[in-house]
C-alpha cells in the first residue's frame, strides 16, 4: 500500500518566503525572438528562469507595426527596466530569427547599460541527412 | 520568374524549404512531367562524400559548399535540372531560372516529422525554421526578386498544383530558344 504523503511541507506549516524584496540577479540571459510579424524579448536568470518578457504586442503595437524596429526597441526596453531594477549588470544575448527587430532589440540593449558578455545568433537551422556549415549573422 | 536562356537549352530550378515541406516528393513529380533532370543534393552529399564529417549534435552530414559546387558545376551549366535541398545561399546565382521555396503549416509540418521519426532538437530546430521564415529569408537575400517563388505545401493538392504550375513555366520558357 502506498505510504500517505506526508504534511510536514505543506503550505500550512512551512513560512512562504516575502515575494516583497525582489532576489537580486547580477547576471542573466536576454533573449531576443525577432520574427516577421513580432518581436519577443525574454530575461531569464542563468539557470533560464524568466524574470521578465516584453514583446512588441504586448508594449501595444498592432497589426504590421509589431514588427517595425522601433516596436522591437520599445520590447527590449520594457524587458530590460524590469532587471536593471533588480540589479542585473552583466548579460548574455542570444538572438534568434531573421525579423527587422533584431538590430534594433540589440542597440536598445547596448544602450541600457547592461555589459554584454557575448552575442550569439542561435537562428535554427535547417537539417535533415546533411546541414550547411552556416555562417552566423551576429 | 525571369527567363535566363542564353547558353542553356532547358533552365534549371531550385527547390528549397524547410525538410518535410514536401520538396523531394514535388521534385519528382516535376522531374517526371518535364523531363528534366532531378539533383537530390542531401542523397548526392552522401553517396560522393561531399561532407566534412558528422555532426553527433545534429544527427547528420556537415556538407562541404565547395565540393557540392564543384561536383554539380558542369551539369548546371548544362542546364536542364531540378535541384532539391533545404538551403540555397552557396548556390551561384546564375545557375537558376527560378528558384521555389516550398511553405507548411506548422502543424502539418510537426506532423510529418515526428512521423519520420525526428525528436527533441532535431525536431524543434526544423519547426522553428519554418517559423522564422529562415528559408524564404535565405531566398531572398541571395536571389532577385523576378527569380523567387514561394509555393504553399501542406496537403497533395497543393503539390499537384505547383507542379502544373511549374510545368507551364518549363514549357513556355523552352519556347523562346527553339525561335
Amino acid at each position: 500500500m502506498a505510504k500517505p504523503i506526508s504534511k510536514k511541507g505543506s503550505r500550512k506549516n512551512v513560512r512562504i518566503g516575502s515575494r516583497k524584496h525582489t532576489r537580486k540577479i547580477p547576471k542573466g540571459v536576454i533573449h531576443v525572438q525577432a520574427s516577421f510579424n513580432n518581436t519577443i524579448v525574454t530575461v531569464t536568470d542563468v539557470r533560464g528562469r524568466v524574470i521578465s518578457w516584453s514583446s512588441a504586442g504586448t508594449c501595444g503595437f498592432k497589426g504590421t507595426r509589431r514588427g517595425t524596429p522601433f516596436a522591437a526597441q520599445t520590447a527590449a526596453g520594457n524587458a530590460i527596466r524590469t532587471v536593471s531594477d533588480q540589479g542585473m549588470q552583466r548579460a548574455e544575448v542570444m538572438i534568434k530569427g531573421p525579423g527587422l527587430g533584431r538590430d534594433a532589440a540589440l542597440r536598445a540593449i547596448r544602450r541600457s547599460g547592461i555589459l554584454l558578455n557575448f552575442i550569439r545568433d542561435v537562428t535554427p537551422m535547417p537539417h535533415n541527412g546533411c546541414r550547411s556549415p552556416k555562417k552566423r549573422r551576429v | 520568374m525571369v527567363q535566363e536562356n542564353g547558353k542553356r537549352k532547358k533552365p534549371n530550378i531550385l527547390v528549397t524549404g524547410t525538410p518535410g515541406t514536401g520538396k523531394t516528393t514535388m521534385c519528382t513529380a516535376l522531374a517526371e512531367a518535364t523531363q528534366l533532370r532531378h539533383i537530390n543534393v542531401g542523397e548526392l552529399v552522401k553517396e560522393k562524400n561531399l561532407h566534412d564529417g558528422w555532426d553527433d549534435e545534429l544527427d547528420c552530414h556537415v556538407l562541404n559548399e565547395d565540393l557540392v559546387c564543384d561536383e554539380l558545376e558542369d551539369v548546371m551549366e548544362e542546364g536542364g535540372n531540378i535541384v532539391d535541398y533545404h538551403g540555397c545561399d552557396f548556390f551561384p546565382e546564375r545557375w537558376f531560372d527560378c528558384v521555389v521555396v516550398l511553405q507548411t503549416d506548422n502543424t502539418v509540418l510537426y506532423d510529418r516529422l515526428s512521423r519520420r521519426g525526428y525528436k527533441d532538437s532535431k525536431l524543434s530546430n526544423n519547426i522553428e525554421c519554418e517559423i522564422f521564415q529562415v528559408l524564404l529569408e535565405e531566398a531572398k537575400e541571395s536571389y532577385s526578386e523576378e527569380k523567387l517563388i514561394a509555393m504553399k505545401s501542406d496537403n497533395i493538392e497543393d503539390i499537384s498544383r505547383n507542379v502544373a504550375t511549374l510545368t507551364d513555366w518549363v514549357r513556355n520558357w523552352s519556347l523562346p530558344s527553339q525561335s
